[in-house]
């Protein structure tokens, strides 16, 4: 099982963090992944600078805007997975 | 933070024929008390309505200047015009004032008497002293509620209620007393009270009152206070304070902020778990903390309540702010705790700085609040 936090708080919300979790949503989805993957949201993961946000397995990346939601996904969270 | 509050209904209906009410009621508040003043128009209509308004502003206006219910009395009788035809003074009315501590005090000029309501009791009638101003009798009483008591006022239109339809004196205020008396053993909500005076009232007029109307209820009761967390304090050391001081508040607590929960969920050693719920909104979720009533993301979800309150709310939408102003909209009065330390990152957002300055979020949003009638209290840390 793989940890994914989203951060949807101020800063990461602003920046587009509450896309970036819908993104994995729809990835886990489609991808039928809901028993591997567990993502929650969060509303700070005290990193605002570089919002927004998303921890996997404990480690913080940030600067995870929607758009390298996706790439992100396959990269950090699948790879984990495997 | 007041410790009791006074909530006031009131249901009128107008003579048959008139679209206007001859009863005027003014409620308003001083920071010790709760004064309702309402009168009786002579006649109906336009006529009556202006002469009641202007009693009742009158009378409001005088207790601005401080002075005794004496005083104001005598003012308002010195004022008042008398008809010339009838001899008799153009409005009635009654003061009711009910102070925070309890007490009440009581002036009424040719009005009905007022009922006191405790729960599980029989309504009982206010004992009054007869008092002689200016050639006037004015009846004065004073009493004392205990918490969840009420008062019920009346004006002429509901004692007199079916005079010639079918009830030869009218309802009376005996009969008032006993119908309240078995319908309200329990004293429900104060709108239920006057709404069923009301509506039985009319019903005895046949829905064609030959009289205004008015019932109003004013229920005592212990205020419901809130607290609200918001921000980091401006100096790390004092976080501990803070959240002691928070946790130490009663009423309910409402947390609004990211880093903040996270630090109160550290403390109380509580989890916090998101809404999945309020994902799909454009503000941040709220979630759930054992031990505070609600937390929710701060400065957009404060700055977003802010602007519902100033323009209304869309209809059927829930979101964060939604839920924090179904939390705050219920309660009396709300002491904010702001943090005033500023977070980096909220620079070049694309969004105006001023949206982040918490304590002006704040204090917009506290102003909002005090227009709605409630008691706010800020605390910076």
């Amino acid at each position: 099982m793989v940890s994914v936090k989203c951060c949807v708080g101020s800063s990461c919300h602003i920046r587009g963090g509450a896309k970036t979790l819908k993104v994995f949503k729809t990835l886990i989805d489609e991808h039928k992944l809901a028993d591997e993957v567990d993502l929650a949201a969060d509303l700070c993961l005290d990193n605002c600078i570089q919002a927004p946000n998303v921890v996997v397995d404990g480690v913080t990346y940030g600067g995870i805007t929607p758009d390298k939601a996706e790439s992100f996904f396959f990269e950090h969270i699948l790879r984990r997975k495997i | 933070m007041k410790r009791f509050a006074v909530d006031v209904t009131s249901r009128q209906f107008s003579k048959n024929g008139e679209d206007i009410c001859g009863d005027a009621i003014k409620i308003s508040r001083t920071p010790d008390s709760t004064i309702i003043v309402m009168s009786d128009g002579l006649g109906s209509g336009v006529k009556a309505n202006v002469l009641a308004t202007m009693t009742v502003e009158l009378a409001t206006g005088l207790f601005t200047g401080e002075l005794s219910l004496q005083e104001i009395v005598e003012t308002l009788i010195a004022t008042l015009p008398v008809c010339k035809w009838r001899n008799i003074a153009y409005s009635t009315f009654s003061i009711v004032r009910i102070y925070d501590t309890g007490h009440v005090t009581v002036a009424q000029y040719d009005s009905p008497i007022l009922l006191h309501l405790r729960s599980g009791n029989r309504p009982s009638t206010i004992k009054s002293t007869k008092r002689t101003i200016m050639e006037r009798t004015i009846r004065e009483s004073h009493f004392r509620l205990s918490p969840n008591d009420a008062v019920l006022l009346f004006s002429d239109g509901i004692v007199y209620a079916g005079v010639g339809e079918g009830l030869p004196m009218g309802w009376q205020e005996d009969g008032i007393l006993e119908y309240v008396s078995q319908t309200a053993p329990e004293l429900s909500e104060c709108t239920e009270i006057a709404d069923n005076v009301a509506e039985t009232a009319l019903g005895f007029w046949h829905e064609r009152p030959g009289d205004d109307g008015t019932v109003l209820c004013a229920r005592y009761r212990k205020a419901v206070n809130a607290t609200l967390l918001t921000g980091p304090p401006h100096n790390r050391e004092l976080v501990g304070k803070m959240l002691k001081d928070f946790m130490a508040t009663k009423g309910k607590k409402i947390v609004c902020g990211g880093t903040t929960s996270h630090l109160l969920a550290d403390h109380l050693d509580a989890k916090l778990v998101p809404d999945e719920r309020y994902i799909d909104t454009d503000l941040p979720p709220i979630a759930r903390m054992d031990g505070v009533d609600l937390v929710t993301e701060g400065i957009l979800t404060l700055s977003r309540a802010s602007e519902y309150l100033a323009k209304g709310r869309p209809k059927d939408r829930i979101d964060a702010a939604t839920t924090l102003l179904d939390n705050l909209e219920s309660v009396d009065g709300i002491t904010f705790m702001v943090g005033t330390a500023r977070n980096p990152a909220h620079q070049n957002t694309g969004l105006p700085d001023s949206i982040f300055l918490r304590r002006t979020v704040v204090e917009k949003l506290a102003k909002r609040f005090e227009l709605l009638g409630k008691e706010t209290e800020l605390r910076y840390y």
